[in-house]
């Protein structure tokens, strides 16, 4: 049933963001034919660019909206008569729009790249470009031996950590504003800022400690690369995440009421 | 076997309002129950506890002995007052979706029935009126094969003709063993497809009866008692 969820997920949210891809790589293919030459900047070469830059950054706010818009639309107004009748646990629902959300945000970046890459290709020789990401790797390598490996992998998933833990805050402050009947969006913005602060708060305890040795001095205190501790901080991070998801869950299970 | 639905001493509150102040009432298969009261009774509160979609306050609910949850879902088909299409789908891709998440439903019954009433499968939902929306979900609803219908306010939307045509589907598009429950304030429109009579008011059950029973004992129409009991 998960995997269905996740199809029609999916499916709803495709029809906002392949366009926009679409469109991001086209201009991006145009802006790579318009030679550019700092000294000579035509105004038909400022406004191509400055598309591409606003479709860019809309790519990046549509991410947002959608993801916010699927969990409050779907889920907590009309349609979730239809939702929360399917024969589905509700936690499935919550993890369907998370990972669909995860996986049009890691997209995006990478279709950026991609895009990037297509207007850079006019001004730089691709080959002159790889070489010199050989050399950065090259360099990376000689500082960290064979445990660079471990440090990409450390970076990606504390990037999806991150990311991750980053939603299910939007997620829970969205249910937690459904428990109110007038002022749904404005407890809702309330829940997203009392729970971020709380959370700063205690991070910060953790990461400086009550007596200045916490997590960043002990990290700062290793070298050449303090893995265990940032995999610590990395788990501080899930543990808010799973916190996030419990609640939501609850709320979902137990507090629905639909309008 | 047990009864399709059981209730014992449901209560329900939002904040200090009782929207259920306590309701015992068993419903047996194979009937067609007409849960009538005025607006705000607590006809949609009893029968959204039957989906899972509020959770009571004090007692308990079952459906085929069991707590409503993704078990019960399987079987109760539910349509609900609100109109909960999404804009994107046509009705061909709702159709697909129903079947994709529902084992008992019967798509080639639903395109016949969209076909009765004239409604393109290409459509957008989006582009419906709000009647054809509502003859729309009332298909999804009643193409499952399901064992407890439930039906909040099915008619209310939809013009006198539709009415007929929605009436008949209920009654022939169920099998025998199969219950429904219609909440509705139009009473005279249901009266002649109806088994049983469940009467409720400020959150209580004032009155259940067999249709018969009341025509029989009383000597009046379900409509006549409901003006009688429900006088302002």
């Amino acid at each position: 049933m998960l995997g269905k969820l996740l199809k029609y997920e999916i499916k709803a949210t495709s029809r906002v963001f392949l366009p926009l891809y679409l469109v991001l790589i086209v201009f991006a293919v145009v802006n790579s034919f318009m030679n550019f030459n700092p000294d000579d900047f035509s105004t038909s070469q400022f406004i191509t660019l400055t598309l591409y830059i606003f479709i860019l950054v809309g790519m990046f706010v549509a991410s947002f909206i959608v993801m916010i818009q699927r969990f409050y639309t779907n889920l907590l107004s009309e349609e979730g008569y239809l939702m929360f009748t399917l024969p589905v646990e509700s936690w499935k629902h919550i993890v369907s729009k998370l990972i669909t959300s995860v996986m049009w945000i890691v997209l995006s970046c990478l279709i950026a790249l991609l895009s990037i890459l297509i207007i850079a290709s006019q001004g730089i020789n691709l080959s002159e470009f790889f070489e010199s990401l050989r050399m950065i790797w090259d360099t990376a390598y000689s500082y960290f031996g064979a445990s660079l490996y471990h440090f990409i992998v450390q970076i990606i998933v504390g990037f999806i950590v991150a990311m991750v833990s980053g939603i299910l805050l939007i997620y829970v402050s969205i249910a937690i504003g459904h428990l109110s009947n007038n002022h749904k969006k404005l407890l809702s913005i309330g829940a997203f800022i009392g729970i971020y602060i709380v959370g700063q708060i205690i991070s910060a305890i953790l990461f400086i400690g009550n007596d200045g040795y916490g997590l960043t001095y002990r990290i700062t205190q290793q070298s050449p690369f303090p893995f265990a501790l940032v995999w610590e901080a990395i788990g501080i991070s899930a543990i808010f995440a799973v916190i996030y998801f419990i609640i939501t869950n609850i709320i979902l299970n137990r507090r629905l009421n639909l309008e | 076997m047990n009864a399709i639905l059981e209730c014992n001493n449901i209560k329900k509150s939002f904040g200090s309002k009782h929207a259920l102040t306590g309701i015992d009432l068993k419903v047996e298969r194979g009937r067609i129950v007409g849960l009538l009261g005025p607006n705000g009774s607590g006809k949609t509160t009893l029968i959204k506890l039957a989906n899972a979609l509020l959770v009571p306050t004090s007692g308990e609910i079952l459906i085929d002995g069991k707590k409503p949850g993704v078990e019960t879902k399987k079987v109760v088909s539910y349509l609900p007052e609100k109109t909960y299409l999404n804009n994107w789908m046509s009705i061909q891709q709702i159709i697909e979706f129903f079947s994709d998440f529902y084992s008992d439903f019967n798509s080639e019954k639903a395109y016949d029935m969209l076909k009765r009433l004239n409604l393109d499968p290409k459509e957008k939902l989006k582009n419906l009126s709000k009647g054809n929306k509502e003859k729309v979900q009332l298909i999804l609803v009643m193409s499952r094969e399901a064992q407890l219908y439930l039906l909040d306010e099915p008619i209310g939307g939809v013009d006198p003709a539709a009415r007929d045509y929605i009436l008949e589907t209920i009654i022939s598009n169920y099998n025998e063993n199969a219950t429904v429950i219609i909440s509705t304030h139009l009473i005279s429109d249901i009266e002649k497809i109806l088994d049983d009579v469940v009467f409720i008011k400020d959150g209580g059950i004032i009155l259940t009866s067999t249709v018969d029973n009341i025509r029989d004992e009383k000597g009046k129409s379900v409509d006549a008692l409901f003006r009688e009991v429900f006088k302002c």
